[in-house]
């Protein structure tokens, strides 16, 4: 079978799709347990290019570990008998002999995550153990951004190429690709979460059923994520006195960045910024246009064909 | 011994001639067991019963084809042969980093020894090893524990045997460690002296003196798998049955358990004579970091107990 990638930016909403997913893929009588989501464990992990490729992975520079993950995701689609869904944080890229780091043969297609730039900024300084807000403004203005560059203590993860948050976007959703993507923004999970989860059913191709969708809606709101967390704890937790579930809102750069700050943002990525709705006033008073529909015009949404 | 001869060296109660050299190993102390040679090897086994994206096994010959990473190909044979062909434009270090990791435990695993993943180090008790996946911090912790008297025992590959007299012993390595600049940085060892294991990674081989390397086949005593929570503080959780084996045939080096098995039947009995033997525990430590002195504590605590 096949890969379905759920690729974004960090701090973009992925986990809380993960949660939806697994929810609705179980189709319980109670909320799925957020430690146990693994089966859409990330792509990045140094473990899973050592199982599959059988060397040291530690040993390796982050580009020779590049050459190596097309065919660890090929191994990992070969042998799964249902279609997996994996997270990733990595920027759609090419590899130095043009082929892609996220192989065709293996993806069945795409699901990007995208949320608005000037929230992603608060919720990744706080999720940065030592990074101050200007520096997270800086690594998402910056081309060559990546994430986990330096191999230290309890890193378990291998460099990813982040890019600029402009970057990222576009790499998902401009470069052309043999799959489908299908773009979801962070602010329609929020503002209309039937509607933008039903699209996401309808296009990984799972049958379409409007309880299972509302029950599995319902298991992955914020609050019950936060309750999870705070009883369970949440092993993707940054470090123990962080919380991964913080605040989940919409709009809340407004209390946490200084007008400088937020206009340096909206400097670095009007452009996109715009295209996704971001700007209704073209960056005079930014706010995300929630009830505009407007990916289904910005982007060709291509069906998988599952 | 001159070059044209080849190098000869001991690693895992092993003498080995190589026609390539690997400083780090200890010098040969009697005829070579293993050859390690330079020739031609095929890009592919016929009927592999583990078919890789990189590398193939039957019983008794396993192949690696990273040429697009290491310029080489290798073809470990009978426990007994190791051939590395040059493609294109090999890289010594990285062309010896394979020989001695993914190369070294199939060569073992076709002796019949299982190969497990982590340092181990000598105390009073016998042998312990310190596991867990890249980036626990298994290096940087027998490193510490190093430093504080523990004799050097294998570095990152752990070769295990089952003895006549039923007992599993851990086999002698190399004498080095390799850690990265920040562990060394941690604990005050300055690597303007040491040599990069590659120019372009901040790892090192801390070299390890002959006192404080143990060359003796040695009683393995405890396992501690490491892994990184986001907690406040370490936790030492011994594990018991069913978990021990669980967590045991998961940290086989390069191996998936599953998959060798089926190549290597006799594995599951060995991981069951591992498993009844060794004390078993987990240690949790934070994400963020923690002392090591707190870590090394807690595993100088469990052994005298």
């Amino acid at each position: 079978m096949s890969i379905i990638w759920l690729a974004s930016y960090p701090k973009s909403g992925n986990t809380w799709m993960r949660v939806f997913l697994t929810n609705y893929l179980r189709d319980a009588d109670e909320p799925a347990d957020i430690n146990d989501l693994e089966k859409m464990g990330g792509a990045s992990v140094h473990s899973l290019v050592e199982e599959y490729a059988g060397v040291e992975s530690t040993e390796l520079t982050a580009d020779e570990i590049d050459l190596l993950r097309p065919d660890v995701y090929r191994a990992l689609a070969a042998e799964s008998e249902e279609v997996r869904f994996i997270k990733t944080h990595d920027a759609y890229t090419l590899l130095p002999d043009g082929s892609p780091l996220f192989p065709a043969e293996a993806t069945r297609a795409a699901i990007y995550i995208v949320r608005n730039p000037l929230d992603v900024a608060v919720s990744m300084q706080h999720h940065m153990d030592d990074e101050s807000l200007e520096q997270t403004i800086e690594r998402m203005g910056d081309s060559g951004a990546v994430l986990a560059a330096s191999v230290r203590r309890g890193n378990t993860q291998f460099r990813q190429k982040l890019l600029s948050w402009s970057d990222h976007v576009s790499s998902w959703l401009d470069i052309e690709k043999p799959f489908p993507v299908l773009p979801v923004r962070y602010e329609d999970m929020h503002a209309e979460p039937f509607a933008t989860f039903a699209r996401v059913v309808a296009f990984v191709g799972l049958p379409t059923d409007e309880m299972r969708l509302e029950k599995a809606i319902r298991f992955s709101r914020f609050d019950v994520l936060q309750r999870q967390e705070r009883e369970k704890g949440f092993r993707e937790r940054p470090r123990a006195n962080a919380r991964f579930f913080r605040r989940g809102r919409v709009g809340g750069w407004r209390d946490a960045l200084s007008k400088a700050q937020a206009a340096r943002i909206i400097t670095d990525h009007r452009a996109m910024m715009n295209r996704l709705g971001y700007l209704p006033d073209g960056g005079k008073s930014p706010q995300a246009d929630f009830q505009s529909p407007l990916l289904h015009a910005q982007f060709t949404i291509h069906p998988p064909g599952l | 011994m001159s070059p044209r001869q080849g190098f000869h060296y001991r690693i895992y109660d092993l003498n080995l001639t190589s026609a390539i050299p690997l400083p780090e190993l200890m010098p040969a102390n009697g005829p070579p067991d293993v050859h390690i040679r330079l020739g031609a090897v095929p890009r592919s086994l016929e009927q592999p019963a583990i078919d890789g994206l990189i590398r193939q096994a039957r019983r008794d010959v396993w192949l690696l084809t990273a040429e697009h990473i290491t310029g080489a190909r290798f073809l470990v044979r009978q426990g007994r042969e190791v051939v590395v062909e040059r493609v294109g434009r090999g890289r010594d270090d990285v062309v010896r980093a394979f020989l001695l990791s993914s190369c070294m435990s199939a060569l073992i695993m076709q002796r019949g020894l299982p190969p497990l993943h982590g340092n181990a180090l000598v105390g009073e008790q016998g042998a312990m090893l310190l596991s867990g996946n890249a980036g626990a911090g298994k290096s940087t912790l027998a490193l510490a524990l190093h430093l504080r008297g523990f004799r050097s025992l294998a570095d990152d590959l752990s070769a295990i045997r089952m003895e006549s007299d039923g007992a599993c012993r851990v086999l002698p390595g190399y004498p080095s460690i390799k850690v990265w600049a920040d562990a060394c940085q941690r604990l005050g060892v300055n690597t303007s002296e040491l040599k990069q294991i590659r120019p372009e990674l901040h790892k090192y081989h801390y070299p390890i003196p002959p006192n404080a390397f143990c060359t003796r086949p040695t009683r393995l005593h405890a396992i501690y798998f490491l892994t990184a929570k986001p907690i406040e503080r370490p936790k030492l959780k011994p594990l018991e049955g069913a978990a021990k084996l669980r967590e045991i045939q998961s940290h086989l080096f390069k191996f998936r358990f599953a998959e060798a098995q089926r190549v290597w039947p006799w594995l599951f009995g060995a991981m069951i004579a591992i498993a009844s033997q060794a004390r078993v525990c987990i240690i949790e430590r934070p994400k963020s970091g923690c002392s090591l002195d707190e870590l090394a504590d807690l595993i100088e605590n469990d052994l005298r107990q």
